[in-house]
């Protein structure tokens, strides 16, 4: 018999739900991580060929 | 937590949990307003003097981008208790429960933040200041003082919404020089009619979100008036840059139908059969027709603007 102020709890389908949109989440950020050190790679690049160097 | 799902119990998360999905926070930084900022930033770039590497260049529009997100994501987070009376934004992130207020503040303030300084160290820094300037502009001035106050809120957001083509112009050249003035004023004027256009057949969201715009405020009537006024003062406008010698004629042939075109819709916005006060009695038919034919102005615009430079440049025409 659960508590009166037991926390609210997910049904198995919603956690598998809560999972999927973190795991989605997660993907998005290391994509978005990867894709930054690789454009201030470029942009190192690009601005030592437009000065010259 | 795999555990719980394995045991095929519930788990004590519901409350706490982030529910929010990519397109989430794609939807935060108000996509579809990028796309005109996107643009007018291209093209205040593209038409600048000077040279700029590409891939600069690129990183450039992408800082205008995501600074006009920014501002847009704050924007959101400051208009959540409207957003969530207005049929149209009921369903934003925040009202819908999807992101908390305060994750979509930190995002904002992080992405301007993030997006000011990349402009500035990959062109330079007066690049930087004017996109700053535009963000704090449309957070500050726009957002929190002045759009819940004034039927003249479009106006004042249509600045906000102008400074791309300057910001572009000052990536490339490092000043500001007349023609991205004339272009800032373009898509200033430009705002109003466009809003005011959609709002004629669309504002009973702002009336139930006490918004003052135009429409309710002042009433149909004196809309169709507005309208008619900015378009009047938005076609000599388009010509100036060919008048000053700044484009050429392809741009001229351009901004001379297309201002004739648009002041051709708000004429017909102006006279439309409508009742005592202002509302139409066509289904606003030509209300819609000039908002349509707004976008076409302005993208119309630019483009030929754009393409009567590169024209010049390969020295086809003069």
């Amino acid at each position: 018999m659960p508590a009166e102020n037991a926390p609210p709890t997910m049904t198995k389908e919603e956690e598998a739900a809560f999972l999927r949109r973190r795991r989605g989440r997660n993907i998005a950020l290391i994509v978005v991580l990867i894709g930054l050190v690789v454009l201030f790679y470029m942009i190192t690049m690009a601005k030592l060929t437009s000065s010259g160097g | 937590m795999s555990d719980l799902i394995e045991r095929g119990a519930t788990a004590p998360l519901a409350v706490s949990a982030d529910w929010s999905e990519l397109r989430d926070w794609i939807a935060l930084l108000k996509p579809r307003v990028m796309t005109l900022v996107v643009f007018t930033g291209a093209v205040g770039l593209a038409v600048a003097p000077g040279h700029i590497h590409p891939l600069l260049g690129a990183v450039a529009i992408l800082c205008i981008a995501l600074g006009a997100g920014a501002a847009g994501c704050i924007n959101m987070w400051y208009d959540r208790d409207i957003d969530a009376v207005m049929r149209r934004t009921i369903r934003r992130p925040i009202p819908a429960g999807r992101i908390a207020p305060e994750a979509a503040l930190a995002f904002g303030v992080f992405l301007s933040g993030f997006s000011v300084v990349l402009m500035g160290l990959v062109t330079n820094w007066v690049a930087g200041a004017w996109l700053a300037g535009s963000i704090l502009y449309y957070v500050f001035i726009y957002t929190m003082w002045l759009k819940r106050r004034t039927p003249q809120n479009i106006v004042i957001g249509g600045a906000a919404g102008a400074f791309p083509p300057i910001i572009g112009w000052v990536a490339v050249t490092g000043g500001v020089d007349v023609l991205p003035l004339i272009l800032f004023a373009i898509v200033f004027f430009w705002t109003p009619p466009h809003f005011w256009s959609l709002s004629l057949w669309a504002h009973d969201d702002y009336q139930r979100a006490g918004v003052p715009m135009l429409p309710v405020v002042s009433g149909a009537r004196e809309t169709r008036r507005q309208i008619m006024l900015y378009t009047v003062l938005l076609a000599p406008l388009g010509l100036l840059p060919t008048l000053l010698g700044l484009a050429g004629w392809v741009y001229g042939a351009f901004a001379l139908s297309l201002g004739a075109g648009f002041l051709f819709h708000a004429w017909r916005v102006l006279r439309e059969p409508q009742d005592a006060a202002g509302v139409s009695l066509a289904g606003d038919t030509a209300a819609r027709a000039a908002f349509r034919f707004s976008l076409l102005h302005l993208a119309g615009l630019f483009t030929a603007l754009t393409l009567d430079h590169w024209l010049r440049a390969a020295g086809m025409i003069h």
